[in-house]
């Protein structure tokens, strides 16, 4: 008898709840209630507010890669609230984990439900530019912003950061607001316990490890377990750039001072590029030497890790951008000191050849505003949407998210806070992006080909030969897909 | 001999017990710190103890907690409903295709995930389920469904044809026969079924995030994962935000276990 | 009577409408889509070229793809290693308990932890592996045992074997030990007990009732383990996609995260398609051939 009544219960309670189900499957249609407490997202108010309001409501889909710092997502908040009173156009927010933006951005848009606006990563941009899912930049560039009046909007930006943008002379994905710049933070203590100095060239740079190593701790925190991680290939980047910088001169056909993909591949072809040469073997055997110094699970180590370990005091160095320094400040806890150094410079003393500046890690456009091509069927909502990007691409916004969250802001005309001068710009921007500079797929190639080399389980012609055909097969492919050969100058003018 | 035995196993099993709990307590003991409690010292107990993770992340959970669960307790009915009839029948009757049918839903399983990830996304915006919970049950309930009538099959199979042909003798439908031999009978199985089931259709992450937007039909595994902190506080709320949302599930274990206990009872008697 | 024989003849077909239609609906419909986009260089957006069997001719020369084949076969035969051991000797061990209730009780705290969702586990392991920091490291060099020490994560050779070890002793992990354990107990439970009481009234020892009695018993259980942890193994994604998505080099290359790589990071959705299908049949031919064998290994007994 028991059995029946709970069989009745049972019975009650699916009923109960698939009508729930069902109401609030069909209430989500209606969408009456703005629930403010939850993070990110201005709700829809279609029915109710176009009843009441006598013109007709705009209203943009907005995502963007923020993570789950809780400041960065008020800032942002507070900022699109300010739009919606200035312009009554309604934005809501899509934040989104930094682990799942692309997968959710790339079914989204297969579904034809991209976000209106959206931000990204030059390297995703460009894709998806080339995928057709955004709106061209060009003529926009070439006029004025309705926040930045006075010049032409491109103009705004550093000229390298603006020469970079034009994937061709005539197809621009979007408007970068930012830049990364990766700076060596060195824990003070543990330096002056090893009576290191903090390193300006690579020489003293590898001495102090040494220090530091004899003195018992792990020097330097070097995450290499995912691209993700970044570190090896912007370090590699830097220190091939150090040494190898007449390949610039070499490649740069079209002369301003920035090997393009297009000149990479001209350069290709012609036989200019040639990974064992022996300034690139050199740097690479410098990496090499450097590893000594890592914590020995380096291909194991992700970001986040390597931050917590330094913050722990347990290794003297980590990689870190000025976006990580609230929370790298506060799991320190002010335990102990450190300073902010750029990549230390390869001088004569450790390679003849080497430039003597160091070249930066980072430095690409970053935090780049697209519009989904889509709005180009609906002028209205297009207009409402560039006014927007145009909002917060201004001077006055960059310099809100530097002061607030420590973004590094593009426009020329934004002051940097103090708190930020560490970041300030010294170093050589990167002219010859050899590994970060192509596609995904040899990013990844090289990165992982590079924890190889790394741990020995290959050599270094092995490496450079895997890196030579890694090269030859991607670019291979890219001159196929952009119809780029010798006779057109590939798609040079 | 017999105590060292007696002894030996259970300091094995104490064991097993402990490493088994190990991720429940550092879990728990985790969600009171902050950062720097964290990062320093994540398996020692907090020196301070942040409550006020607790009372963050209620806020942020219990509205996707309740979207989780309306989804959960519909996808267990839904799936439990076409299992037992599906079992059922391969059960009790033979008949022509059973092997093709069976293999056509186990074949479901063998689908890597990915590859369903996008086309999936397309049929539902096509039926025009985005962002409602029917989109969110039927795909996962599907999924399980292939489990379901996989163990249900199984059990169904162990039960006595005696049983059944006793009752048809007496005049019993199919329907009553299902309801009042071949389900009470499958307790146990039944109750693991409403296990698994509920842990992954709670627990499921990447489907939710691209199908749905917005707090009213958000599910908790999403809300977890934007889970807004300061830099100060760290994972700590994250964590405490894991605890309550599986209290849930805790319930849910127990509600399934007192009926896997009876079920099996019963069943020792009859055996 | 006629009608009668009628209804007979389709209610079997009545019983399985509803998970036939649910399946058919939202699973193999988008699956037929996936099918046909095999044949499609499909980036996901504007690229959507018939290309025919190319992705497939370009999948079985692709070595990564073929080596993350193998690598899954090695992953497939430890779960299922553990799906037949570990829980059963755990359920063994409960079931010797002398009172029911303390069974009760420590049989609930087992299961407590699988509610514990599977990133958290991955993020706890990584603490545990971590190289000159992490636990494990940590415990062997206190106990003398420094030289084995390694960086697990870190290292080709011991990247994969550090995966599989994650959830030690995967009771707590719901589809590798969790569900296994409550199976193989409840079915412990199930055993008549008059066939116990005989065979402890015979002498039987501990050891001879395992093989003799328990394994038996539960041959259908542990079959059905089998059978859901082979298709399972084979499709490993979130541990590895968190923790090294495939590294370091390629040591842990799964084809799960292959597909993902080559569908979500390089946009190949229509090769992504076609290596999911790929997967798809190796399974389904996988467990055809494990079912059969199985079913020889119930005709022996």
């Amino acid at each position: 008898m028991k059995k029946k009544q709970r069989n009745k219960v049972l019975t009650g309670l699916l009923a109960a709840i698939m009508a729930a189900a069902m109401l609030a499957g069909c209430g989500q249609e209606e969408n009456k209630e703005s629930n403010q407490e939850t993070t990110g997202a201005v709700a829809e108010t279609e029915t109710a507010k176009e009843q009441s309001a006598d013109k007709e409501e705009i209203s943009l889909v907005f995502a963007q890669d923020l993570g789950t710092d809780e400041k960065s997502n008020q800032v942002i908040q507070s900022i699109l609230e300010e739009y919606t009173a200035k312009t009554g156009v309604e934005v809501r927010l899509e934040s989104l984990p930094s682990a799942d933006y692309q997968t959710w951005l790339t079914t989204q848009f297969a579904a034809n439900r991209g976000p209106d606006v959206y931000s990204g990563i030059i390297y995703n941009m460009t894709t998806d530019y080339q995928n057709g899912q955004l709106y061209n930049f060009k003529e926009l560039y070439d006029s004025e912003s309705s926040y930045d009046p006075g010049k032409k909007w491109g103009e705004a930006l550093p000229e390298y950061i603006n020469e970079r943008m034009y994937i061709t002379a005539d197809d621009v994905p979007g408007y970068p607001t930012s830049t990364s710049v990766v700076r060596i933070f060195c824990n003070k203590d543990i330096f002056a316990a090893a009576g290191a100095e903090i390193p300006e060239t690579w020489a003293e740079f590898m001495r102090a490890c040494e220090q530091i190593k004899e003195s018992g701790i792990t020097p330097f925190a070097f995450p290499n377990a995912t691209i993700d991680d970044l570190s090896w290939l912007w370090f590699s980047n830097s220190v091939c750039g150090q040494i190898d910088h007449e390949i610039v001169a070499a490649l740069d056909a079209g002369g301003n001072g920035y090997v393009e993909l297009a000149e990479i591949c001209k350069g290709m072809d012609e036989g200019k590029i040639d990974f064992d040469n022996e300034n690139l073997q050199a740097a690479f055997t410098l990496m090499k030497e450097f590893s000594q110094y890592w914590t020995s699970d380096y291909n194991g180590l992700d970001r986040a890790t390597a931050q917590e370990m330094f913050a722990r005091g347990e290794v003297a160095m980590v990689q870190a951008m000025s976006i990580n320094l609230e929370a790298i400040d506060s799991m320190i806890g002010g335990a102990f000191e450190y300073v902010v150094i750029p990549v230390p410079t390869v001088t004569k003393e450790t390679n003849v050849n080497a430039m003597g500046k160091s070249v930066i890690l980072g430095g690409q456009p970053d935090t780049i505003y697209g519009i989904n091509k889509s709005l180009e069927t609906d002028e209205i909502k297009l207009e409402a949407a560039i006014n927007f990007v145009q909002y917060i691409s201004s001077p006055e916004i960059q310099l809100r998210l530097a002061e607030e969250i420590n973004r590094i802001p593009l426009s020329l005309s934004t002051q940097l806070p103090e708190r930020l001068e560490g970041f300030v710009i010294t170093e050589e921007p990167l002219r010859m992006p050899f590994f970060t500079g192509i596609n995904e797929k040899l990013r990844n190639y090289f990165h992982r080909s590079g924890q190889e080399y790394l741990s020995d389980a290959i050599t270094l012609e092995d490496f450079t030969d895997t890196i030579n055909q890694s090269y030859r097969e991607v670019l291979e492919e890219i001159k196929t897909e952009n119809g780029w050969t010798a006779d057109n100058n590939y798609g040079m003018n | 001999m017999k105590k060292t035995i007696s002894a030996l196993s259970r300091f094995l099993l104490g064991i097993l017990l402990f490493l088994t709990l190990m991720p429940f307590y550092l879990l728990v003991m985790n969600s009171f710190k902050w950062s720097e409690g964290i990062v320093k010292h994540p398996f020692r107990l907090a020196e301070e103890w942040q409550f006020g993770n607790y009372v963050k992340a209620f806020g942020q959970v219990i509205r996707p907690m309740f979207n989780s669960a309306v989804v959960t307790f519909s996808v267990i009915a839904l799936v439990l409903l076409v299992s037992v009839l599906a079992a059922y029948a391969f059960a009790r009757f033979k008949f022509r295709g059973s092997a093709l049918c069976y293999l056509i839903i186990m074949a479901m399983l063998m689908i890597p995930g990915f590859v369903l990830l996008i086309p999936q996304f397309i049929q539902i915006n096509r039926l025009g389920m985005y962002n409602t919970f029917w989109g969110l049950i039927f795909p996962p309930a599907a999924a399980s469904a292939a489990t379901g009538t996989f163990l249900l099959r199984t059990a169904m199979e162990g039960i006595s044809n005696s049983l059944f042909e006793a009752a048809e003798m007496e005049g019993a439908t199919d329907l009553q026969i299902l309801t009042r031999i071949a389900v009470p009978l499958s307790g146990p199985v039944i109750a693991t079924i409403v296990i698994m089931t509920g842990l992954n259709a709670w627990n499921n992450y990447l489907w939710p995030l691209v199908s749905t937007t917005g707090p009213n039909t958000q599910q908790v595994t999403v809300a977890l994962t934007k889970m807004v902190r300061t830099a100060m506080e760290g994972d700590g709320i994250l964590f405490a935000g894991y605890v309550i949302a599986s209290l849930p599930l805790i319930l849910l274990f127990c509600f399934a276990s007192r009926s896997f206990v009876a079920g099996l009872t019963q069943g020792a008697v009859k055996g | 009577m006629k009608q009668k024989s009628l209804f007979k003849l389709i209610k079997p077909y009545l019983f399985l409408l509803p998970v036939l239609s649910l399946l058919i609906i939202f699973k193999y419909i988008p699956f037929g889509m996936s099918f046909q986009k095999s044949f499609y260089n499909w980036n996901g957006a504007n690229l959507d070229t018939f290309i025919g069997f190319q992705n497939y001719m370009e999948a079985f020369q692709d070595r990564i793809f073929l080596q993350s084949i193998g690598k899954a076969l090695i992953v497939m035969v430890v779960q299922v290693g553990i799906t037949v051991s570990i829980p059963l000797v755990t359920a063994e061990l409960l079931f010797a308990m002398k009172s029911k209730r303390a069974q009760y009780v420590v049989r609930t705290a087992f299961t407590f932890p699988m509610v514990v969702p599977g990133v958290v586990v991955i993020l706890l392991w990584k603490w545990i592996l971590g190289g000159d920091t992490g636990v494990l490291n940590n415990i062997l060099n206190s106990i003398g045992l420094s030289q084995l020490a390694n960086p697990w994560l870190g290292d080709t050779k011991t990247a994969l074997p550090a995966i599989l070890a994650i959830g030690f002793p995967w009771i707590g992990i719901a589809a590798l030990g969790g569900m296994q354990f409550l199976v193989y107990f409840g079915a412990l439970q199930g055993i008549a007990g008059d066939l116990l009481e005989a065979a402890k009234l015979d002498g039987v020892n501990i050891w001879q009732r395992f093989w003799k009695i328990d394994v038996p018993m539960l041959a259908s259980q542990l079959k059905l383990m089998v059978t859901l942890v082979v298709i399972s193994s084979l499709q490993i994604f979130e541990s590895i996609f968190i923790l090294t998505k495939g590294g370091p080099g390629t040591s842990t290359m799964v084809p799960a995260v292959y597909m993902y790589e080559q569908g979500f990071t390089y946009r190949r959705m229509g090769y992504c398609s076609a290596l999911g299908i790929i997967l798809f049949g190796f399974i389904l031919i996988l467990t055809v051939f494990n079912n059969k064998f199985l079913k020889k290994a119930e005709v022996v007994e």
